[in-house]
């Protein structure tokens, strides 16, 4: 059994414009998307672009959009019911080569947003406020987040992207950090999440890290 | 091939725990560092160390005891003085991570929450879940973020450069454009990590394909002890693409249960005291045994049960474990987990003093591309754990070497055989496509160079070894593209697994007996006269062999 995959194909050094190529790929039970991936590259395109590295869903740089939602390609199986998947990179980045994004922009917004320990003024003292932060310190940093904001939302992105939020929420968390961060998160526009933005972007999450609390948290 | 030179006093290559934590210390202390990852920062694979990392936070615990398991778990063949150095100052450098954001597990009282793995009559692992790595990886990001430390992701080292003897440089390409850059450094710190992607099976990460331990023999470099690859006892057996994927220690040392296809506890067949508990070569071997003579399941496995922890355990303890299996359709509260051995670790590597040193002037190392910390076996939780003690001291030492060096031009012959070298993958006509020669590779040394070894097998995997080398100077890529071309990355990494799976077999065949990760079927016994260590080094282009007295002061 074969099936269809459309995967996107585009290189920012050449001025061709986007488009979905058409791959065709033997079905194995328990196949993931980077399978799929990996199939293409050694068997049917050697140029085709893409990240991986820990097979565990835990290094965070295998994200994808398939079938337009963000996932992680190592953690994610084919639905073999579906003859035809669409794989792309992640919405809501600037594309690089193929399934590659460029994280530079991301990471600009990140480090305005100071995603470290500072000032520290206080230590952890009880299992309670060590585990405050808990849910938060599970990010990867993979940005499935990011591209799983919808079309309607995304002024949200330029402001205070949910990655940048989380980061916030896990320092807010945490009794040792010293940063005004719930004034900076209010500056950079934390008013413009509603809890049901927190929610769906949530269920987005390959981490299940709760993003609806973290946007309550920072609304408080 | 034009290419651009930059210069930094010191040179990380390698952003895993390791490297990250010695560019944080030598930029701490003022040096100009610059750091190099083959992958997006962040995304070492120390981030893939799951249950825990030793330290002697809470007692009885104490480093002394943290050291005496760590040499009898290594069967005594450790570097005891880097052991010292290692179970001493681990407890400060747990303070630094957690300085750097990190939060260990509590107890209700604020205590670290400690478990047992294999040998520890007294707890040593800490953890965060069963994703310590990540967290680990996440805090050292952080701090180098805040430090504003240089570092260019996404880019292969392929040479270092040595000028009578000192580390002058090294030179690699951008995996994004393809294009060639040169760095000059008075001192340079190797923390590449290790090579499982040269075994069929392995729960390393995609970038660990031994570049270190191929630019440290090109070098000159003495590598020791690298006769000892670490099998993980439980790795996922099934589906094909998670096949080798990890599964935490912390499963079995929280009661997690080995069984055979016909339900038998097989463990206290072969180790009725330890049990599951037993050290990760003896459970390796167990389930190999189990296996071979037909007791497995039919995906050539042995099962790992927890159905018999409340779910509340599971989630707390082994959340990831739990994900891993949920994500391929099995429900681990429910069903047992198919498992079998994993390549997991070189115990061998570089050889270092106490402060990183190798024999090249200004070339330091750290982390799993060193060696002689864990001798014949790896603990579970020393290795995230010993990064940390060496990468801080590298990051030390190689700030007070540089005092006294000036920044040195290679020679061109040498720029243009490297540029030569890096091109012919590009420019050949005909030729072999790279994953050819790594599919055969992998398999050579799974089926030769595993967990039972003799030296029919050893001298067949020696052979087939030389031959792949041999039909690797015809590798070519598939694509000329500049941008992105992952078969020329392939060919680069491939040339490197290809000598570091040499000196593995160099060393294999020497070692006639049997010692922790060393199981010579023709050698079953442990002999006193083998408590010595293998130095591996290459002269006038070939590997040779010197057997070592064990450093014990």
């Amino acid at each position: 059994m074969k099936n269809t995959f459309l995967v996107y194909r585009y290189n920012s050094a050449k001025k061709a414009k986007p488009v979905f190529e058409s791959f065709s790929v033997p079905y194995i039970k328990g196949m993931t998307v980077l399978d799929v991936i990996q199939y293409v590259y050694k068997h049917l395109d050697p140029t085709l672009a893409f990240r991986y590295e820990c097979r565990q869903g835990i290094c965070g740089t295998c994200g994808v959009m398939l079938n337009d939602k963000p996932v992680l390609s190592c953690s994610t199986q084919i639905d073999p019911k579906n003859k035809i998947n669409t794989i792309g990179p992640l919405a809501n980045f600037p594309v690089e080569k193929d399934l590659i994004v460029d994280l530079k922009p991301v990471l600009k917004r990140y480090l305005e947003v100071k995603p470290y320990l500072d000032k520290i003024h206080n230590v952890i003292v009880t299992k309670k406020t060590a585990n405050e932060s808990k849910p938060f310190r599970k990010c990867i940093e993979c940005g499935c987040c990011i591209a799983g904001v919808v079309e309607k939302d995304k002024k949200i992105i330029d402001h205070l992207d949910p990655m940048a939020l989380v980061k916030i929420a896990r320092y807010v968390t945490d009794p040792r950090d010293g940063i005004k961060r719930k004034q900076f998160a209010k500056k950079a526009g934390i008013k413009s999440y509603s809890v049901e933005i927190g929610k769906q972007l949530s269920e987005v999450c390959p981490r299940g890290i709760p993003i609806e609390t973290a946007v309550k948290l920072l609304n408080e | 091939m034009n290419y651009k030179t930059i210069k930094t006093e010191i040179l990380v290559i390698g952003a895993g725990g390791a490297g990250l934590r010695a560019a944080v210390e030598a930029k701490k202390r003022g040096a100009d560092v610059y750091l190099i990852g083959k992958e997006v920062l962040g995304c070492a694979h120390t981030g893939m160390a799951m249950g825990g990392m030793n330290a002697a936070m809470v007692k009885p615990a104490t480093p002394a005891f943290h050291a005496q398991i760590t040499i009898e778990g290594g069967y005594f063949i450790n570097n005891y003085k880097l052991v010292k150095i290692f179970t001493d100052e681990m407890p400060a450098r747990v303070f630094d991570l957690e300085k750097y954001g990190v939060i260990f597990d509590r107890v209700d009282n604020g205590e670290f929450y400690t478990w047992a793995g294999p040998k520890q009559k007294y707890p040593l692992n800490i953890c965060v879940g069963d994703y310590t790595g990540r967290e680990m990886m996440q805090g050292l990001v952080d701090e180098a973020r805040k430090l504003k430390i240089k570092y260019t992701d996404e880019f292969f080292i392929s040479k270092l450069l040595v000028s009578d003897r000192s580390i002058i440089g090294a030179i690699g390409i951008h995996l994004k454009t393809g294009t060639l850059q040169i760095f000059l450094a008075k001192a340079v710190i190797l923390a590449t990590g290790g090579a499982g992607r040269m075994y069929e099976v392995t729960t390393n990460a995609a970038s660990n394909t031994g570049d270190g331990y191929a630019m440290a023999l090109d070098a000159g470099a003495e590598l020791v002890d690298m006769e000892m690859t670490q099998f993980h006892p439980t790795g996922m057996a099934y589906p094909p693409s998670s096949r080798g994927v990890l599964v935490t220690e912390k499963v079995r040392a929280h009661g997690g249960i080995l069984r055979n296809k016909n339900g038998e506890r097989f463990m206290k067949r072969y180790y009725p005291k330890e049990m599951e508990l037993a050290k990760r070569d003896e459970v390796s071997r167990s389930i190999y045994q189990e296996v071979s003579e037909g007791r497995g399941t039919k995906h050539s496995a042995v099962y790992l049960y927890v159905n018999h922890w409340p779910k509340e355990k599971i989630l707390e303890q082994i959340p990831d474990v739990y994900e891993q299996y949920k994500n391929v359709g099995v429900d681990i509260s429910k069903e047992p987990m198919e498992i079998y051995p994993s390549m997991h670790h070189v115990m061998g590597g570089v050889k270092i003093d106490e402060w990183g040193k190798t024999n090249i002037e200004g070339l330091f190392a750290a982390g799993e591309v060193a060696g002689g910390i864990h001798g014949a076996n790896r603990l579970g939780g020393n290795s995230v754990a010993e990064g940390q003690v060496f990468g801080r001291r590298a990051g030390m030492a190689a700030i007070k070497y540089i005092k006294s060096i000036r920044y040195q031009n290679p020679q061109r012959k040498i720029i243009g055989e490297e540029i030569q070298r890096i091109n012919a993958f590009l420019q050949k006509n005909k030729g072999i496509p790279p994953h050819e020669i790594e599919d055969a590779l992998k398999k050579t040394m799974w089926n030769n160079v595993g967990i039972f070894r003799d030296e029919k097998r050893l001298l067949k995997a020696k052979k087939e070894i030389k031959a792949l080398m041999e039909k690797a100077k015809k590798m070519r890529v598939r694509t000329r593209i500049r941008e992105r071309n992952r078969d020329l990355q392939d060919c680069l990494e491939i040339a490197n697994m290809l000598k570091t799976a040499e000196a593995v077999i160099e060393a294999a065949l020497l070692r006639k007996e049997s010692r922790g990760a060393h199981s010579r079927v023709d050698y079953p016994k442990m002999l006193d006269e083998w408590t010595k260590n293998i130095v591996v080094k290459k002269e006038n282009s070939k590997i040779v062999t010197n057997i070592v007295s064990v450093i014990t002061k």
